[in-house]
């Protein structure tokens, strides 16, 4: 694609323009060598913009039918009342026997087809374990471009969503009231993650006030082992409306207290894991020792996406060196 | 008393047709002593042992779902829709493999020209397009003679009722006194909660039992692989209902047998508008787009959207399926449609290996 091509590209996407957006994100799933490279090159030109540099990318997880996608839903309409844009990845698991995938999550948020400030995308996982597709990382960018609020949806069991708190700046984990969800997490591990939890289907029921009790104390028996902010717990129901003003209330209130300089850092790491996620994808653990260990690659690719350069970009020169050095043995 | 006719399956029966259906039930009550005597079948250890079969069958079903917390949590988890989906694929997979007979469909198949399908102008009712214009007018109107401010006070009181959880049958006792509209009240409403959308209960659908013609499922899978190498991304296609049809069962299976065979599936639900369809297309990327229609509206609608996803830019097949007689099928195949189906097209392999090579040729691939 030539470089004008992707520099009008770049232009209409900061606008805003829904098929262009659409093309991005149809060009970095796409997995041919050709697009791979024009992927690279497109999010390179997309960093840094000012509306990307702003936005607030949010991941909404945990357990299945707890109401994740009518909650996902529940809060774009609140944030379009406000007058932001929204971009939403919806993330649903991929069969591991045939490949394919049911992308449900839209049909249980209802939108305005005319309404330019709202997207959404449906991805599988393509059987990545953690929960999200490996294009998400490059979705959540061409989104933040477009777009104030990015709202990542993904199912997750419980046990892995680590990949989640990669992409997002603020992770949301919604439980609902009397499954055990809550001690369960605690268990798992999986506390550490969140940033805000919501208690879905919140009625003014004993149960639902319980489920909230009692991720409060786990999350403030937490503090002390590196939680270094309180992490609220809200109660909403998505299908009534209450509660989700609030949520997005405490979320816009998290964002604008996030440190611009933390929030780079986070956001650079992302590139680093994501890139080394790709090459090992590609070569394997052989991959990784031949160019020196995980850690030098680390550095190398922090120092990189420092310059500008994508973490598809990175992977592809990391492949490129890793597949000369083979060749010439 | 119902009066279901002969070709409720094609469109809305006519007099004719629905005076045929109580006839019949006249005939049963007046000219047999069929009422004279209670229960006609008791005693019959036949009968009453399928009944105590059902019986036990439901009262189980019936616990199940109380220990989940009762009727409305197993609808709003999708549990119940999702039963009724994975039912229906039993069925399907057994009448795709034979085990189940449904005579006229994958059993005796022959037929002799039917007067029901011979010129559908003259066989159900069709309803006159002025119709529509004339109601629509009929609304302006009402709308134009009502005292205004009393409508909208009404309204806004309505929308606070709604937004503060009070009881809000007085205040649209008090709109429709007012003059409100359908339309105007539910907008309302939809300001408030916005709109609901029900469990579509496929993605959590399980088939089991019969996996008839495993190798065919085996090689379309293949294909998709395939598929997948050379257009870049997984196939992935947008499955919908346009219109006010909730006939939901045959895309519902054709969804499920996508994912089955390996394509990523976006399936919408129903109650869509053509909007909403172009739309979700340029969003999700599709390949392919599946409408589903049962309403008989397929003249209106599909030609809507077709010209629609022109005027987006979007160029990929388009297929329909439905209650769609032969004469209008060619007619959506002349403005553009790839594929008609169905229900005669029983065979869901044979559909799935369609939809593969109509997103090879799009994409000048085979």
């Amino acid at each position: 694609m030539a470089s004008a091509d992707l520099g009008a590209l770049v232009e209409r996407i900061g606008r805003g323009e829904k098929t262009a957006v659409a093309a991005a994100l149809n060009l970095v799933e796409d997995t041919r060598a050709e697009a791979r490279e024009n992927a690279g090159a497109l999010l390179g030109l997309l960093r840094g913009s000012a509306r990307s540099q702003a936005s607030h990318r949010i991941g909404i997880t945990g357990p299945p039918g707890v109401g994740k996608s009518t909650l996902a839903a529940a809060l774009a309409r609140v944030l379009r009342e406000d007058k932001k844009t929204v971009g939403v990845l919806a993330v649903d698991p991929s069969s591991t026997r045939s490949g394919g995938a049911l992308l449900g999550d839209r049909a249980r948020m209802a939108f305005d087809p005319a309404d330019e400030g709202l997207f959404v995308r449906s991805v599988a996982t393509g059987g990545e374990v953690g929960g999200l597709a490996h294009s998400a990382a490059a979705i959540v960018r061409i989104f933040a471009a477009a777009y104030d609020v990015v709202l990542i949806e993904t199912t997750g069991v419980g046990q892995n969503e680590t990949d989640v708190a990669d992409v997002a700046d603020t992770v949301v984990l919604v439980v609902q009231p009397g499954s055990g969800d809550a001690l369960q997490f605690i268990k798992a591990g999986v506390m550490e993650i969140p940033d805000l939890c919501v208690v879905n289907k919140a009625d003014e029921s004993v149960l639902a006030q319980r489920a909230a009790a009692d991720l409060s104390s786990a999350l403030h028996a937490m503090r002390g082992a590196g939680v270094d902010h309180e992490v609220k717990v809200c109660l909403t129901s998505a299908l009534a409306g209450t509660g989700v003003r609030e949520l997005a209330t405490l979320l816009t209130q998290r964002r604008a207290t996030l440190p611009d300089s933390s929030l780079r850092t986070h956001r650079a790491l992302v590139d680093v894991s994501w890139a080394l996620s790709l090459f090992t994808r590609a070569h394997g653990s052989h991959g990784t020792e031949a160019l020196g260990g995980t850690e030098a690659l680390r550095e190398e690719a922090a120092a990189r996406a420092a310059e500008g350069v994508s973490a598809l970009q990175i992977a592809a020169e990391w492949s490129t060196r890793y597949l000369d050095a083979a060749r010439h043995r | 008393m119902q009066l279901p006719a002969w070709n409720e399956a094609l469109g809305l029966p006519r007099p004719w047709d629905q005076q045929w259906s109580l006839r019949a039930q006249q005939i049963l009550a007046f000219e047999t002593d069929l009422l004279e005597h209670d229960d006609i079948f008791r005693g019959s250890h036949v009968i009453e042992a399928r009944v105590g079969q059902l019986v036990t069958e439901a009262q189980a079903e019936i616990d199940d779902i109380v220990s989940r917390g009762g009727a409305v949590a197993a609808v709003e988890s999708g549990l119940v829709k999702q039963r009724l989906v994975e039912s229906n694929a039993r069925r399907l997979r057994a009448i795709e493999a034979g085990e189940q007979i449904v005579v006229g469909l994958n059993a005796y198949r022959e037929t002799e020209p039917s007067p029901l399908t011979r010129d559908l102008s003259d066989t159900i009712l069709v309803i006159d397009a002025a119709v529509e214009e004339e109601r629509a007018a009929a609304v302006s109107e009402w709308r134009r003679a009502r005292e205004p401010k009393a409508a909208a006070t009404a309204l806004a009181l309505l929308e606070a009722a709604a937004r503060s959880g009070e009881n809000i049958m007085p205040s649209s006792i008090a709109a429709a006194k007012a003059g409100v509209t359908t339309g105007e009240w539910a907008s309302a409403l939809r300001k408030v909660f916005g709109e609901y959308r029900a469990p579509t209960g496929v993605a959590g659908a399980r088939v089991t039992g019969t996996t008839n013609n495993t190798e065919e499922v085996t090689r379309l899978r293949k294909e998709l692989g395939r598929l997948e190498k050379l257009i870049g991304r997984r196939p992935k296609i947008l499955v919908g209902k346009p219109g006010l049809d909730g006939h939901s069962n045959g895309a519902e299976q054709i969804a499920i047998k996508a994912r089955d065979v390996g394509f990523e599936v976006v399936y919408e639900g129903i109650r869509v508008t053509p909007e909403q369809l172009v739309t979700s297309a340029i969003e999700e990327g599709v390949h392919l787009i599946g409408l589903s229609i049962l309403s008989g509206s397929h003249l209106e609608i599909v030609p809507e959207i077709v010209t629609k996803l022109r005027e987006a830019g979007v160029r990929i097949p388009v297929v329909v399926g439905g209650i769609i007689p032969e004469a209008d099928a060619r007619s959506l195949r002349e403005k553009g449609v790839a594929r008609v189906y169905t229900p005669k097209d029983f065979e869901l392999n044979a559909i799935m290996s369609d939809l593969v090579k109509l997103v090879e040729e799009a994409h000048g691939v085979s």
